[in-house]
């Protein structure tokens, strides 16, 4: 019996598979090395590279005019004045009853100006009016935002809400009733424009935040009702802007922008700013050496900033503040331009700083993966050695910093701390 | 021919190579297997140099009772301790494979065997100065790989009582090199990992002879000369050195009915391969030997089995912090013949024992040889 099963070589070769294939992997040696692990260390060096960057320049206005996600409509004081321009440089002037012709509109009844508050990361009154004027003027230069200021006034008021801040947790949509007269005055008015400045009143300082246009769904929305018929719909419109003619497609951004009365100017000479009114950014070039960008792994490079203390507004309230990779290429010598081309937040650079207006001292950010992304392929750079620094709340918070820049003294300029590893050398036992 | 193929396809559905390293027998540039069949394993080696299934002596190609394909796999499982710690590890080998032919008086034969393995890998934790701060971190480290030795042989028979053969080696393979250093993520250091492949080659020429003075007494001995070597690192010429030399004799007394006691004494100058190294690497001549008994077993399906004992001493090539790694290690086995004899199961269990620089390493070799005569 036991010589027939020995004839079968597939159940002799069973049992064998079975010991072989009961192992189960062990590559955890960690009790035998590094005795037993010869050749198996890493040299890691360190070095500080100061000045680490070559260029620094403090530029605005972030975001662009027109562009803010969010508009803060601010009273604090003689400190800070902002206000929120919204366009409705079209407005529905004929309808139609039902069945019957079109006809122009000669009734404006239940005029509302629909706006999304928020107050994320901002202090607001407890109550507070939103106080609708009227400053549409398409004769004024559109450039210039400023000089719809005197527009402010009492008699240019279309209508004025009073807002309990505890009525909404983070946001909540309001309805200002607008001066109905005076919305069907522009309205049978070919031409005339509505252009609503918001501005906040109240007893106390604070601010609140307005959505923008750039949202779609929760922009600002007007609503006016053109018969007493009520099978007649209400007219809404979304907010809209034909100026300026010239140059093209600048006027479709100008829908809602920011208008700032007045605000302070953290800059100092021999600094670089960041946040603030209107919003700053940091562009910051740097020239690394070869050795360390092309011929060594980096491990840890930390850029380190020496803060030099704001005096004002909020100087104890803190803001982040983020650096993105700058993608524009050296062909792009309008750093303006070059600090709107950027890789998203958090692309090379997960590493952020939160910093108070008041605060000094040593700032680090972690760019060790940004630093290796600088490296150079066949002795060009793919995309320049720069970065830009931007508050995390850019134009919608007043909080800005500022950093001791390239012309301050050693040990105040920006620098950079970098462990590296020189070429492995692994292998060769 | 279906049922050895049957046990290949087995084989095949193993689970892959195991290992580790942190050994003291992966040290350099790898763990040298012996280059022996299955039979000379449970023998300590000894009828190394008369084994058709051992790639040393080209003469025994011309053994009658050689195969015309041989296989081999050979498992290792490993303990190695090191102040009172220890780590299991598992390495898989497929050590030899033989392919032989033969016309009247010569035989020629193509082998690849494996000259020297280095496949281990480890990962272990400890803590790195970065920028003047402790933090914890992972290394990794592995290599695959291994320096095969290909023969072409060809062996004559002289005479009833002498056989001679010759063999050209060729020295190549790889080794596929990893080595990172992580650190966690929260402390926004980042890692770094290399990927690398070292390339050999080399030559080498091995003459041997069998002699059969008496009935009762089988001599075979026989020389590798070691020609040029070279390792390359990603295309880059790295290093240069020789092909160890080696040197080898076995005798066998077959004077006792159905026995034959054998014993081996090789010598192998592993130092040649110093220049491959950094200063870092101990290299050392190393003697190798050992002796064996075989006894004929039953007979199934008409051919005869064996059992098999050895005994063995030798010394690893490569050392640690510049001491020298010794093997001891006791093996036996059995040879089952199937297919009325057409082919050979060679099944041997190797115990050794290894210890330097204060750590110890027992080793475990489960080899199964199966060799074929169509």
């Amino acid at each position: 019996m036991i010589r027939r099963l020995l004839r079968a070589p597939v159940l002799l070769a069973f049992p064998v598979a079975l010991v072989v294939g009961a192992c189960t992997e062990r590559l955890d040696t960690a009790s035998s090395c590094p005795v037993l692990c010869a050749g198996q260390t890493l040299d890691i060096l360190d070095t500080i590279l100061d000045p680490a960057v070559v260029l620094d320049t403090t530029l605005q206005t972030y975001p662009l005019l027109g562009f803010e996600l969010s508009l803060l409509v601010a009273t604090r004081g003689d400190t800070l004045d902002t206000r929120a321009i919204i366009r409705f440089d079209s407005l529905s002037r004929v309808f139609s009853p039902p069945s019957d012709t079109a006809r122009p509109v000669s009734f404006v009844d239940s005029a509302t100006l629909s706006v999304r508050l928020a107050k994320t990361s901002i202090k607001v009154p407890r109550t507070f009016y939103i106080d609708a004027f009227d400053v549409g003027d398409t004769t004024l230069a559109d450039s210039l935002p400023t000089t719809l200021l005197p527009f402010f006034t009492a008699g240019r008021l279309l209508g004025s809400l009073r807002v309990d801040s505890a009525s909404y947790i983070d946001s909540g949509t309001v309805k200002i009733a607008l001066d109905s007269a005076r919305v069907r005055q522009i309205v049978s008015t070919p031409g005339a424009v509505l252009r609503i400045g918001l501005q906040l009143r109240s007893t106390e300082t604070g601010a609140f935040l307005i959505t923008s246009s750039e949202d779609v769904t929760n922009g600002p929305l007007l609503r006016y009702r053109v018969s007493t018929d009520t099978l007649v719909a209400a007219v809404t419109a979304r907010p809209l802007s034909l100026f300026p003619r010239l140059p093209l497609n600048v006027n479709g951004d100008l829908v809602d922008y920011l208008l700032i009365a007045d605000a302070p100017d953290i800059r100092r000479a021999g600094r670089f700013s960041v946040g603030g009114f209107p919003g700053r950014r940091t562009y910051l070039r740097f020239n690394l050496p070869r050795w360390l960008t092309d011929s060594t792994a980096v491990l840890r490079a930390q850029l380190e900033f020496v803060q030099d203390p704001v005096r004002g507004l909020d100087v104890r309230d803190s803001l982040t503040i983020r650096a993105q990779v700058v993608l524009a290429g050296s062909a792009t010598t309008d750093l303006n331009r070059a600090s709107r081309l950027l890789a998203p937040a958090g692309f090379f650079v997960g590493d952020f700083v939160r910093v108070a207006p008041g605060d000094s001292g040593i700032v680090k950010l972690e760019i060790n993966s940004l630093v290796r992304l600088w490296r150079s392929n066949s002795g060009v750079q793919n995309i320049p050695s720069a970065l830009i620094l931007r508050s995390e709340l850019e134009g919608s918070s007043a909080l800005g910093a500022n950093f001791f820049g390239l012309s301050a003294a050693s040990g105040l300029r920006p620098r950079l701390r970098v462990s590296y590893v020189p070429n492995i050398r692994f292998g060769q036992p | 021919m279906r049922r050895p193929l049957r046990f290949l396809a087995l084989l095949a559905i193993l689970p892959g190579a195991v290992r580790a390293q942190g050994a003291l027998s992966v040290q350099g540039y790898g763990y040298p297997t012996g280059q022996l069949g299955s039979a000379s394993v449970a023998l300590g080696g000894a009828t190394g140099e008369l084994d058709p299934s051992s790639a040393l002596n080209p003469a025994a190609l011309s053994i009658p009772s050689r195969f015309s394909v041989y296989m081999q796999i050979q498992p290792e499982y490993r303990r190695t301790a090191v102040g009172g710690q220890a780590d299991r590890s598992t390495t898989i080998r497929f050590p030899s494979f033989i392919v032989t032919g033969g016309n009247r008086r010569l035989t020629a034969g193509l082998s690849a065997t494996t000259f020297l393995d280095r496949t281990w890998s480890n990962v272990y934790s400890d803590s790195q100065l970065v920028g003047g701060t402790l933090l914890p971190s992972v290394l990794a480290a592995s290599s695959n790989g291994a320096i095969t030795d290909a023969r072409a042989a060809v062996a004559y028979w002289l005479n009833a009582r002498v056989q001679v053969g010759l063999g050209l080696h060729a020295l190549t393979g790889e080794n596929r090199l990893s080595f990172g250093r992580s650190f966690p993520a929260n402390t926004g250091v980042g890692g770094v990992e290399q990927l690398t492949t070292i390339n050999y080659s080399g030559r080498a020429v091995s003459l041997g002879v069998i002699l059969l003075p008496t009935k009762v007494l089988a001599v075979g001995a026989s020389a590798r000369l070691g020609g040029g070597m070279e390792a390359r690192q990603d295309a880059l010429a790295l290093a240069d050195a020789t092909v160890p030399d080696r040197v080898g004799v076995t005798f066998a007394y077959t004077g006792i009915p159905n026995t034959t006691i054998a014993a081996r004494f090789d010598r192998t100058g592993w130092s040649s391969m110093r220049d491959l190294g950094t200063a870092q690497m101990s290299v050392f001549d190393a003697t190798d030997v050992g002796i064996g008994l075989e006894v004929v077993g039953p007979r199934i399906a008409g051919a005869p089995s064996y059992a098999r004992l050895g005994l063995r001493d030798r010394g690893l090539p490569f050392g640690v912090n510049g001491e020298k790694v010794g093997e001891r290690s006791i093996s036996g086995g059995v040879a089952i013949p199937v297919a009325r004899g057409r082919g050979q199961f060679d099944i041997s269990l190797q115990r050794a024992s290894r210890s330097a620089a204060g750590a110890k390493e027992k080793a475990l070799f489960l080899s199964v040889g199966l060799g074929i005569r169509p």
